[in-house]
């Protein structure tokens, strides 16, 4: 198991990730062309396993009958189509929106998964760190309520335990269970928001607000960045116009269009595998870089 | 550049900003168009509730309290994971619209969802569930005074924003099974996700029973306290 800050993309600064990412997501959510989607399924697959590590096989249980349920769903639903495979209550069930079943939820499926890297790899600090220049009183509240979630987990247990010795243990039953618990809330809330008031109280003591905030973390906008950023923006921005130009128009009703392969189209899915693989790209090189270097020492 | 003439320029920016997403969304990804617009749109319609918010010149105290109820609904969700669509989340954001005025409710709303998402999975998803918490915390702190009077207005609000957000929801669901959308499947998705309105409607109402007079309470006599 390697440790978080091995990953290529802890040594990027936020933005690039975050632009990267996000760019991915709009362009998987509104092209709905079977080849397009495969590629983004495909990588986003990839990228997860090597992102999340071995619990992504975990939730993959959870994703592929989530794939197959929604896949399945369509032509039951949808009735459109030249091409019926057979009647269920007397309603066509077609091929062509079973087809359609499978890409649309394939697209859901790997948008899912981009989101899943993107919980991945923008953890709450680099998120802060994004939000921090242009939001710094947003930033600052997320920072505070993600400290106090687990404060007020610890408040509870010592809490809990201190009323158990005062409390009659004897006592059982829904009712006086659930009467001690508001008990229970109604000091933690107390408890907190004095203590708020507090945290409050020493902010403004040290001048919180009297100027700029500056971020304790400190994220280089290096020379790769700049390749990385500047590469990917020029593929989406090609990736669109392409698009644009109707280069992935794609019909599913009511008969499913052939996939051509001219030269127009084989060019935008080279950008797009591209564009869905840079982060990919660099996680592989880093880690043989890695294992390279490692093997000499 | 004077601050106020910053602010409007900022507002102008967001009224060119938002047909732009909608008219340049449309003639370039007709398909899957509906969607995209949507979720963009939802994403930034939350940002003039921000930047009001960054604007302001409120007591530090004021916002950590903010930061205190959104950590209360993140941990009320938590809790009640185990209980499907069973939340006391939508409560105590109206609480929070109600006795911390309305922006911050809008604040309360939208952050409680980007938090515990963190937790539960973003997705296309969170935006939706921003604005739609974030309106529910906004109308709760603008009919503020009414609510504090009188509690069967704040129970048949519970109810009413149980229902609101769960239609509202149901659009974003309509435009993800088949990309368009119609009233009929509109309709359907209402009808499937009746016994989920319910369970919102309900809970809400509970919590709100529950919480009012505990929570607003120690609310108010905080602020007293400390002269917020």
């Amino acid at each position: 198991m390697k440790s978080k800050d091995k990953f290529a993309y802890s040594g990027m600064h936020p933005v690039t990730v975050a632009f990267h990412i996000m760019a991915q997501i709009c362009l998987t959510m509104f092209i709905l062309h079977p080849v397009f989607v495969a590629i983004s399924l495909f990588i986003s697959l990839f990228l997860c396993a090597s992102v999340v590590g071995k619990k992504f096989l975990k939730e993959l249980k959870f994703y592929l009958p989530f794939y197959l349920i929604v896949a399945v769903s369509n032509p039951l639903f949808s009735h459109n189509g030249a091409t019926p495979m057979f009647f269920l209550n007397g309603k066509p069930i077609t091929y062509e929106a079973l087809i359609y079943g499978f890409v649309s939820s394939g697209m859901f499926l790997s948008i899912l998964l981009w989101c899943r890297v993107w919980s991945a790899v923008i953890t709450d600090d680099k998120l802060l760190f994004l939000l921090g220049k242009q939001f710094p009183k947003i930033g600052l509240v997320l920072t505070v309520t993600l400290r106090m979630i687990p404060r007020f987990r610890m408040k509870w247990e010592e809490l809990r335990e201190v009323r158990s010795t005062v409390d009659d243990a004897a006592k059982k039953g829904f009712v006086s269970k659930v009467k001690g618990a508001l008990r229970l809330f109604s000091a933690l809330i107390t408890q907190a928001m004095e203590s708020s008031m507090e945290t409050g109280m020493s902010m403004a003591a040290r001048g919180y607000g009297v100027r700029k905030r500056t971020s304790v973390i400190t994220y280089k906008f290096r020379t790769g960045d700049a390749i990385f950023l500047s590469l990917n923006l020029l593929l989406t921005a090609s990736i669109v116009v392409f698009v644009a130009l109707g280069a992935a128009k794609y019909d599913f009703y009511p008969y499913i269009s052939p996939v051509s392969v001219g030269d127009r189209s084989i060019i935008v899915f080279v950008l797009y595998a591209v564009q869905s693989a840079m982060l990919l790209f660099k996680e592989v090189k880093e880690e043989a870089l890695w294992n390279f270097c490692r093997s000499k020492i | 550049m004077t601050p106020k003439a910053k602010t409007v320029l900022s507002y102008l920016f967001l009224l060119v900003l938002l047909p732009a997403i909608a008219v340049g969304g449309y003639f370039l990804f007709r398909e899957r168009g509906y969607v995209w617009i949507s979720v963009v749109i939802a994403a930034v319609a939350c940002i003039p509730f921000f930047i009001r918010f960054e604007k302001s010149t409120s007591d530090v105290r004021k916002t950590v309290m903010l930061a205190l109820l959104i950590a209360l609904s993140v941990l009320g969700r938590l809790a009640f994971s185990y209980v499907p669509h069973f939340k006391p989340v939508t409560a105590i954001i109206i609480l929070a619209g109600i006795y911390l005025g309305a922006e911050a409710g809008f604040l309360c709303g939208s952050l409680s969802v980007l938090c515990s998402n963190f937790i539960f999975g973003q997705g296309p998803w969170t935006p939706f569930q921003m604005v739609a918490w974030g309106l529910i915390g906004f109308i709760a702190g603008v009919l503020s005074d009414p609510f504090k009077k009188h509690v069967i207005l704040l129970m048949i609000y519970g109810v009413i924003s149980g229902v609101f957000y769960s239609l509202f929801m149901d659009v974003l669901t309509v435009l993800w099974l088949d990309g368009g959308f119609t009233t009929k499947k509109y309709l359907a998705a209402i009808v499937t996700s009746f016994p989920i309105t319910l369970t919102y409607a309900i809970s809400n109402v509970i919590f709100l029973f529950v919480l009012v007079k505990p929570l607003g309470k120690k609310i108010d006599r905080i602020k007293e306290k400390y002269g917020i």
